[in-house]
């Protein structure tokens, strides 16, 4: 129930806004603006702000294609993802020849891959994120955070439901290897109670400092 | 990893780190598409943005209303630019914040800057007028309305320069008219402070960049050094521009601007502008900086009608002729460092080198000679500020004559240090009197920018200073290990009313009860001192108080009182405002210092690693003398690699370590002995049992022909030495060492103490190697016990003790053995130094109950 009312206020609110109705413009994008900025962020280096704009004010300027029986926030995250690829095909760094089923956020990136510590699961995960390519870490993160069903990520990808559930599986797959790597690459040391003493001892160093 | 795992994961990972930049851009992106902002955004902890007030060149202005002094501010958020490193935004900070310092009726107050979001925001006063640009195309001007409105703005420029700031993009835009007729020049954004090129002895500053195209000065074209005089130079532009209606590069195509600005610049007379004012302009736009007036102080004279200049610029003009007429010759300057003389000379270091020697305590002789080097090195830094201070002021006019009394007084406040190390020194441990000479404050704690950066810019009240004055000296004799002196000092600091206690010296003080109060081992005394302190520093303002206050509490909560989360929170604290200070205080050292030592005790040594080595760094960016510091950081470094288990890496660096201590502080010194305590460790880690054994027969030797068993480290010698003697297999030899361990344990910490419980562990590991499982199970259930009583103890540590209870219990009771080790085992689970335990535990679990768990 919640969906299908979210489906249909998402709707009459972009044609409202479109008919001039600043207060539904101004609703929906309250309701759009933090997912879509999510939806940006740990794929492209800088402007997740201003893609999220883009993409509202794509989506009013196309609000006269969205059919009634068509799933709003698949047609949204079709247009954020659009949005995407564009912005980073005119990025200097790459090429035009961008493809989103291969190239990674991280070859994307001008941020060097971040050293994590083995604990920080939260930072591992997008760091895991950002290695697997664009379009498994869309439909991961799409299917996760915004449970999108099948259906609709068939419809942002353009390709068929079916396969969807084996590019979801196959993404699970990757990042839990990514994961892997990750993990064990923060390193583990055998430790020895011995150098404790010592950390009692620099306390009063540090301390006694001014 | 399950799908659940994965589930939770990604539920963890949804929402931003960063809610307040989130809601910012949510703001300014309904800001832009909506021309609204309903989004309720608060910075600073007091600024309630209302709504965008526009952007300026560098960055957004938002009206808001601040909550703490109610009353409506403008907000500007200075972008961040794509690629801006963390230094160069902390010098922005630290930049704005000598613009609240400054107050003049031409400025555009700046009240506070601060970090939002990791940018840069600056609360200001708010204007309503409109800008001068706007204000010059509004309607016709005559050449009296547009020299008086220029004259006051040019004004604030001259007031800022004063203070050592210059505006860099000085334009048209940039100064507020206000309904009154008034001017105000606003949006220092892009100035750039020359406090630090000041400090330099030179005059220009660091970088120079950004700036507006048609007024710019050539200087700034070519990106050059810029200085006062490049904002005479585009002062002169919009002033020419005004009054002749266009500059002489009108039109001009970007590209070609710098090459027409370095042509012969000519004006025709004009009426209503004396020739002077003529002259002046267009030496003021001479293409070549070291042609043009130094200052704005004879355009802002010649701007004036001649018999009205008086009146006027008064004040200005008078302050110039003072400071003109009392210029003392050189060698005034040259003896205003010798006060320092008359404390600290040739015979007063050889009475106390005599001194320290017929204390025969031990390596006295080295202790007279290190003390005597540093002395040397703070009382030459010491005169030569004075100098520096008294001829920037009187000889160089780079600053104002009340920036040079504030310094002057700092400077005094810092001999009160030396006077009280100087009382004391022949009656104290020699050794504790080396800390305390290489302790003293930092001469660079008086520097300009410095002072400036905590808003201590003009002189404090004398109460202040003699309170200062006092706290000085409770900080000395607290090195020294005075507790009961210390503290009488300070108490009746701290009794005062509430309304006639200044903070900062209340966060003062209560930093030095806080130190006594550790010294005394009343830990939550300690600690409410040190959270007073914090609130005291808060109030101030003064951003090295909170720096300080903020770390040592950090320090109180993460490594006395295990207390993490607000540890690092208060770290934090530190961190943001020790960013405000300006470049080379030993605040950013210790605060590294501090976030490793508490990551390390939280058992975090990969998160330690990174602040310990840039400690380091550091210290070679200042080029830092000061041999403790280095050793220090450097042995610190070493212990993390230790507790990564990376020895190979941590023993050169303790053997350096080592070194610098024995020629520092003397070969008995206890860091020297802890040191070498943790190589023998190390050795023995690697296998190498001999070379181990010889290091701790060193250290043990050093610690009998030293203090003997009153060495703070000797407990911890002798369990390490235990320790190896039972691998060596000389398991008599290691009883007798763990058990005088423990009885010294006892005498230091209490029975019930986390030390005793160590020893015990190690008691009951020895006795079970010898076959005696009662002595063994006897020894891990009193480790237990006292562990089971105390506050929070790692968990690696507790882990162990149960493991080791655990196995030593398999016999008796072998469900209640093989649940405590799973509990023990689970409790190492995520722990980072625990990866070696939990891996043992989980063999022996598989090997004890192989379908358990």
């Amino acid at each position: 129930m919640i969906g299908y009312h979210h489906r249909v206020d998402d709707t009459a609110a972009l044609r409202a806004w479109r008919a001039g109705d600043r207060a539904a413009g101004r609703a929906l994008f309250g309701r759009w603006f933090q997912r879509l900025r999510r939806f940006f962020r740990d794929k492209i280096d800088e402007g997740a702000d201003d893609l999220a704009q883009a993409t509202l004010l794509a989506a009013l300027d196309k609000a006269e294609a969205l059919r009634d029986d068509t799933s709003f926030r698949a047609w949204m995250f079709t247009i954020a993802r659009n949005q995407l690829i564009d912005a980073l095909r005119r990025s200097p760094r790459h090429a035009a020849a961008l493809d989103p089923s291969v190239a990674c956020a991280c070859e994307l990136s001008n941020s060097p891959s971040r050293a994590i510590a083995a604990h920080d699961d939260r930072r591992l995960l997008l760091e895991a994120l950002r290695r697997v390519p664009l379009d498994a870490q869309v439909v991961l993160e799409l299917s996760y955070w915004e449970r999108l069903n099948s259906d609709e990520l068939a419809q942002i990808l353009g390709v068929s439901a079916s396969a969807i559930r084996t590019r979801l599986q196959r993404a699970r797959e990757l990042v839990r290897a990514q994961l892997a790597a990750l993990g064990s690459e923060a390193r583990l040391g055998a430790t020895d109670d011995d150098f404790d003493a010592w950390a009692a001892r620099i306390h009063d160093v540090a301390h006694e400092s001014p | 990893m399950t799908d659940d795992d994965l589930t939770r994961r990604f539920d963890a990972a949804r929402d931003t780190e960063d809610p307040l930049g989130a809601r910012l851009a949510e703001a300014r992106s309904a800001a832009a598409l909506f021309g609204d902002d309903d989004v309720a955004v608060e910075i600073g902890g007091r600024y309630r943005l209302l709504q965008p007030l526009g952007s300026g060149g560098n960055g957004l202005v938002y009206a808001a209303h601040d909550r703490q002094l109610d009353r409506e501010v403008a907000i500007k958020v200075l972008q961040r630019s794509r690629d801006e490193d963390p230094a160069a935004r902390d010098r922005l900070l630290r930049e704005a914040r000598v613009l609240a310092s400054l107050s003049h009726p031409g400025i555009v107050t700046v009240f506070d800057a601060g970090l939002t979001d990791g940018r840069v925001f600056v609360a200001m006063e708010r204007v309503e007028g409109i800008d001068l640009a706007r204000w010059l195309a509004s309607e016709p001007r005559d050449v009296r309305e547009i020299l008086r409105t220029f004259h006051a703005a040019g004004l604030g420029l001259a007031a800022a320069h004063a203070r050592g700031v210059i505006h860099r993009d000085f334009k048209p835009a940039n100064v507020m008219v206000l309904p009154d007729g008034r001017a105000k020049v606003l949006d220092f954004g892009l100035a750039r402070s020359d406090a630090s090129a000041v400090a330099r002895g030179g005059a220009a500053s660091e970088t120079a960049a950004a700036g507006t195209p048609r007024y710019m000065a050539p200087e700034q074209h070519r990106g050059e050094l810029v200085d006062v005089r490049t904002d005479v130079y585009t002062f002169c532009a919009a002033l020419t521009e005004a009054l002749w209606g266009q500059l002489p590069w009108q039109g001009v195509a970007a590209t070609e601007l710098l090459a027409r600005k370095l042509e012969r610049v000519t004006l025709p007379r004009r009426a209503g502008v004396s020739e002077r004012l003529r002259r002046l302009l267009l030496a003021g736009l001479t293409p070549t900086r070291e042609r043009r007036p130094a200052a704005l102080d004879p355009i802002l004279a010649a701007m004036v009608p001649r018999r009205r200049a008086g009146a006027l610029v008064g004040l200005a003009a008078v302050a110039g002729a003072v400071a003109f007429a009392i210029v003392p010759p050189r060698d005034d300057c040259e003896r205003s460092g010798a006060a320092v003389a008359s404390l600290w000379h040739a015979d007063v270091a050889q009475a106390l080198a005599a001194q320290l020697e017929a204390r025969a305590t031990p390596d006295a002789t080295l202790h007279a000679q290190r003390i005597g080097a540093h002395l040397d090195r703070w009382t030459q830094r010491w005169a030569q500020a004075r100098r520096d201070n008294c001829r920037a002021t009187l000889v160089e006019h780079t600053q104002s004559a009340s920036l040079m009394d504030a310094r002057n007084l700092c400077l005094d406040t810092q001999l009160t240090e030396l006077r009280t190390l100087l009382d004391n020194v022949g009656a104290r441990d020699s050794a504790e009197a080396v800390t305390a000479a290489a302790s003293l404050s930092p001469i660079d704690d008086c520097a300009a920018a410095t002072l400036l950066a905590r808003g201590h810019g003009t002189p404090p009240s004398p109460e202040v200073s003699t309170a200062e004055a006092a706290v000085a000296q409770a900080r000395v004799l607290e090195d020294f290990g005075d507790l009961a002196g210390a503290e009488a000092l300070v108490t009746p600091l701290l009794a005062a009313d509430r309304e006639r206690r200044d903070d900062g010296v209340e966060a003062q003080a209560e930093i030095v009860l806080g130190a006594v109060r550790f010294g005394q081992g009343r830990v939550d005394e300690a600690t409410a001192a040190l959270r007073r302190a914090t609130l005291a520093a808060e109030r101030s303002g003064d951003v090295q108080l909170r720096a300080h206050a903020w770390r040592a509490l950090g320090l109180m909560l993460g490594v006395q009182r295990l207390q993490l989360d607000e540890s690092l929170h208060a770290l934090e604290l530190s961190s943001q405002a020790g960013a405000q200070l300006p470049a080379g205080t030993r605040e950013p050292f210790a605060l590294e210092q501090a976030w490793g030592l508490v990551l390390t005790t939280h058992d975090r040594p990969s998160e330690a690693l990174p602040h310990v080595e840039r400690a380091l760094a550091l210290l070679d960016e200042q080029a830092s003398d000061d041999p403790s510091d280095r050793a220090q950081a450097t042995a610190n470094l070493g212990f993390v690699f230790g507790r990564l288990g990376r020895l190979d890496d941590a023993e050169p660096l303790w053997l350096e370590a080592v070194a610098t201590y024995e020629a520092e502080l003397g070969p008995h010194h206890t860091h020297v002995i802890l040191l070498l305590s943790n190589l023998g460790a190390a050795a023995r880690a690697q296998g190498r049992l001999d070379e181990a054994a010889q290091r701790y027969a060193t250290a043990i030797e050093r610690v009998r022909s030293g203090d003997g068993e009153r060495h703070p480290s000797y407990p911890d010698l002798l369990h390490n030495a235990g320790r190896l003697e039972r691998e060596r297999g000389r398991l008599d030899a290691a009883l007798a060492l763990l058990e005088r361990a423990r009885a010294l344990q006892v005498e230091r910490f209490g029975a019930r103490s986390e030390q005793v419980a160590g020893e015990d562990i190690e008691l009951g590991v020895t006795h079970e190697r010898r076959g005696d499982g009662e002595a063994a199970l006897r020894a891990f259930r009193s480790a237990d016990a006292i562990l089971g009583a105390l506050d929070p103890v790692p968990a690696r540590t507790k882990a162990i003790v149960e493991f080791n209870l655990a196995t030593g219990m398999l016999a008796h009771d072998r469900a209640g053995a093989l649940a405590l080790a799973r509990t023990a085992a689970d409790r190492l689970v995520g722990v980072e130094t625990g990866a070696a335990e939990l891996a043992t535990m989980r063999r022996w679990l598989d090997e004890h109950d192989p379908g358990g768990g």
